[in-house]
Order: structure tokens, then sequence, then C-alpha cells
């Protein structure tokens, strides 16, 4: 027998190497979210810039996404000892918390609690409803590129591959279809920084497709946007652990510093907007216990089933914004806002840098207000 | 590729993916496994399990390997020896039959490891399997 570096096993495997294993019964594993209670949060964030020095000001993401079925964005207060007011990106109407600290202010700080409430969403393919449809400005919003996600060139040109070589002629087969392709082709890679970068074109043009959800999401929403469906992506933060027991698509404790996720929606005629997760897929893959997971181990078929066209209420979305600009900002536009951003002496911090950029982020479900 | 055509050798069948951390860091140890084997009956091959050509031959392509990597497009192999995680590694013996497995990271240059390897070997050319009778 061997002993590798975590378990024991032992030898006498009972098969040849063309046929199959002698099965045995595996645990049943299910993740089937469906619209059920409402469930409510207190999200609660603490930032504090650490060695500041002139004028310092930061931008805190508020919850801003209310869609009917699945998202209720319900109140923001806060306290700071700096200048703090409410504003909104024009765009896409992302919502942020501003604060501005009079210069030389050697502590500056700032909470936020927030109150959402959200619930599992599930779309039934078998039943066409009638949604709201899309107006003119939504559909040209949501089918065009960003900086980051561009859907021409060789996002188009990829985008075209996957719908040939899928065969798809439905819009649904080609938002599945490019789903697909996207859990196969690509891979969470746990060395990128934070939730990735976005950068969708440089993935395609290098073939490293490997990423973090901000990576293989946004991948997900160039290529639907490239075929000439809305797709969007939505940027947020988990609030709970699952509740079909996966614990890699829901927190480990009520502290979600370091929660940030973002999911992806597609828009389907007769089904509205229909929630997409592909990076969460390959989260399970590479995290879920015992790690590594194959590709056809029952706990990733069973999610790669479910995340086209469902997801879990244990997460809340700040907006879908792109290419953010920040009021008041001498920094660049921002990919994506999901993360507590920070300037002082004219320099933007990092946000994930704790020993210069030091945030809480605390989630508690409450009982509705 | 027929494992068939390996009978005789002892096989070390090792399911991987170049997104997997440990696995990349085993197949290197597994590099240096089939170097010091080289010689004895006694053959790794490696599979991919589930990702495009282009990925695994670039990562081949800067961490070259002497054995066999041969690549699972479609997960078909992965399912036949039920392989939930990665990596998993068979031990095949000369009549390949699987007697060794492990599932999880294996430090391949462990003298205990070796040891197993190199008996398995040992234990199974004294024993050749008998040949089918003739139809």
């Amino acid at each position: 027998m061997f002993i590798d570096r975590r378990q024991l096993l032992k030898a006498g495997v009972a098969a040849t190497a063309a046929a199959a294993l002698s099965s045995t019964a595996r645990a049943e594993v299910g993740f089937s979210p469906r619209p059920g209670a409402w469930r409510n949060f207190l999200v609660s964030a603490r930032v504090a810039i650490v060695g500041a020095e002139g004028q310092t000001q930061a931008w805190i993401p508020l919850p801003a996404v209310n869609e009917q079925d699945w998202s209720r964005s319900l109140s923001s207060e806060w306290t700071s000892n700096g200048r703090a007011t409410l504003a909104r990106e024009p765009k896409y109407g992302a919502s942020m918390l501003h604060v501005e600290w009079a210069d030389g202010e050697p502590n500056p700080a700032v909470e936020v609690s927030s109150r959402i409430a959200t619930r599992d969403r599930a779309v039934d393919f078998a039943t066409r409803e009638q949604p709201a449809p899309l107006s003119a400005e939504e559909r040209e919003l949501f089918t065009q590129g960003t900086e980051l996600i561009p859907v021409d060139g060789i996002v188009k040109q990829t985008s075209d591959k996957i719908i040939a070589t899928a065969d798809a002629k439905t819009d649904i087969e080609k938002a599945r279809g490019i789903y697909e392709w996207i859990v196969d082709s690509t891979f969470r890679d746990a060395k990128v920084r934070g939730c990735g970068i976005g950068d969708i074109a440089s993935m395609l043009r290098t073939g490293n497709l490997g990423g973090k959800c901000a990576d293989l999401n946004g991948l997900y929403v160039g290529l639907a946007r490239a075929a000439s469906l809305p797709a969007r992506d939505l940027y947020g933060i988990r609030l709970a652990p699952s509740k079909f027991g996966y614990k890699s698509l829901g927190t480990a404790s009520n502290v979600i510093s370091k929660a940030q996720h973002c999911r992806a929606e597609v828009y389907l005629a007769g089904f509205g907007w229909v929630p997409v997760d592909a990076a969460d897929v390959r989260k399970v893959v590479l995290e879920e216990p015992p790690t590594n997971l194959a590709i056809d181990n029952p706990m990733v078929v069973a999610v790669r089933k479910a995340l086209f066209g469902a997801w879990e209420g244990n997460w809340l979305a700040y907006n879908f914004a792109h290419d953010v600009e920040l009021p008041g900002s001498h920094g660049p536009k921002l990919g994506f806002f999901m993360y507590p951003q920070a300037e002082t002496a004219g320099r933007r911090l990092d946000p994930l840098d704790p020993d210069h950029f030091a945030y809480t982020i605390i989630a508690k479900e409450i009982s509705a207000a | 590729m027929d494992v068939a055509q390996l009978r005789g050798h002892s096989v070390l069948v090792h399911f991987f993916a170049t997104w997997c951390e440990t696995c990349r860091v085993e197949l290197q140890s597994l590099r240096q496994l089939a170097d010091r084997m080289q010689g004895q009956l006694f053959a790794v091959i490696a599979i991919d399990t589930g990702e495009p050509d282009f990925r695994v031959g670039r990562f081949f392509a800067s961490q070259p390997v002497r054995f066999q990597v041969l690549l699972d497009r479609d997960g078909a192999l992965g399912r036949a020896w039920q392989i939930d995680a990665l990596p998993t590694t068979f031990v095949l013996d000369a009549n390949l039959v699987p007697r060794l497995v492990a599932e999880g990271e294996v430090d391949w240059s462990r003298q205990d490891v070796e040891e197993a390897l190199t008996n398995l070997i040992a234990s199974t050319a004294a024993a050749p399997a008998r040949l089918p009778p003739a139809p």
C-alpha cells in the first residue's frame, strides 16, 4: 500500500485496466435551489485607512439591486469621522457611500450597515412565461462591450466557434452551450488575487483560462453578449453557508470580509433574466472537500446541472456596474465595484492589502423588519 | 493507446489535471520516479482529465516528461475508473491487475513508496500470468 500525504489507502482494487471498477454506492448529493421564504440579512462593514496622509477618501459599495423575485436592497445607514454622502454611478445605478476626511485626519474610519432580503432562484425551463421585456436601452446596455469585456475580435470569434461546435440554434441553446464550454474549458486558479481582474480578451489570447469569478463569469458575459444575448455580471458578496452542505459555496463564519463573489445572468425570451454561475462550478471542483474533484464527481455534476438557471439565496448583489468612475477620485476607473475602495495622498489603495486598508464585513441573518 | 501492450510491465496510471496545484507538484515527483525506474519493467501513464489539448501541450512543453501523457478529453476514462478527485493513481501489476491505489498526492521520492513499487515489479515478474488457452 502507499502512504500518501493525506490518508492511508488499501490495496486490492478489483478491476482491470479497461473495465469499470465494481460500483460502490456513492453518497446522495443534491443542490437544488428553489424559491422559498425570503431571508433577511444585516451586513455591517467597518473600514479604516492605515497610514492616511493628506486628502483621504473612501467608497463603499452599497446593495443596489432590486429584482422582484429574489433581491431587495432595503436600507443603509452609516457613521463616520469624515463627511459621508450617498452617491450613485449614473450608467448602471451602482450605489456607494463616498466618504471624505479632513486633510491629515490620522484615523479615518466609517461604519456602514445595510439591510437586504434575498431568496433562492430557479427558472422552470419547461414553462415559458411573460417576463418583463427588456427595453431597447437595456438590451443595448447588456449587449455592449466594456473595457475589460469586449464583444468583438477574439471574444466574438470564440463565441461563434462555441455556438457552432455546440450546434446551438436557439438562444437558450447558445446560452447553455457557452455555460458548458466555460465549465469544461476554464479552471479556478487559487493563485489569482481576490476575485480576479476580468480581462477576458487577454484570457482568450493567452489561452490562460484560469481565474476567479470576475474572470470566469466575466468570460461568460462577454461570450454571451458577443452572441447578441443580453448578459450581465452581478458583483456581490456571500452571506451565509450553503444549506446544501457545500462548504465551497458559502461562508465559513459571519465574517465575510473576503467572501466577495460575482455571479452572472443571461436574458432569455420567455424566461427573463436567468441566473448562471459557471465560476462556482469550478470553485466546487477545486475547493469542495476533499478538493480537486473530477468533473464527473457527483458533487460537481449536481451543481453543474443547477447553476444554469438557479442559484442559492445566500449572497447579495451590490450592482452590475462596469467601468466605474468613483466620484472625486484621482485614480482609474474600476472594471467592477465589489470591494471597498480608498485613496490617500492621491494614491489608490489596494483593497486586498489589509495592512494599509483594513475593513471587516460581517453578515447576520435577521428576521424581517 | 492500448494498455494491454504494456503487459509484462507494472504500470502506474495517474489521473491529473494541469489546473490542480497538487497534481502539478506530483507530476514533477513522478517524472523523477520514472527517471529512476528506467530500465525496470515499469511504465508510467499520465492521463489528463477533461482539459483542452493546447493547455496540456503548453504545460508539458515547459515541463517535459519521459512518460506517456494521454488525454481523456470527454472524461469517459475517468468515469470508467470512477475517478472522484485528482490526483488519483493506480498501480497495475504485470498482468495489468490494479494492485495499489492512492487518492490524493503521493510523495514518490519516499523510500517506502519506491520499495513497494520495486516489490510489486519483482513479485509479478517472478510469476507471470498464464496465457489464455488457444481458442
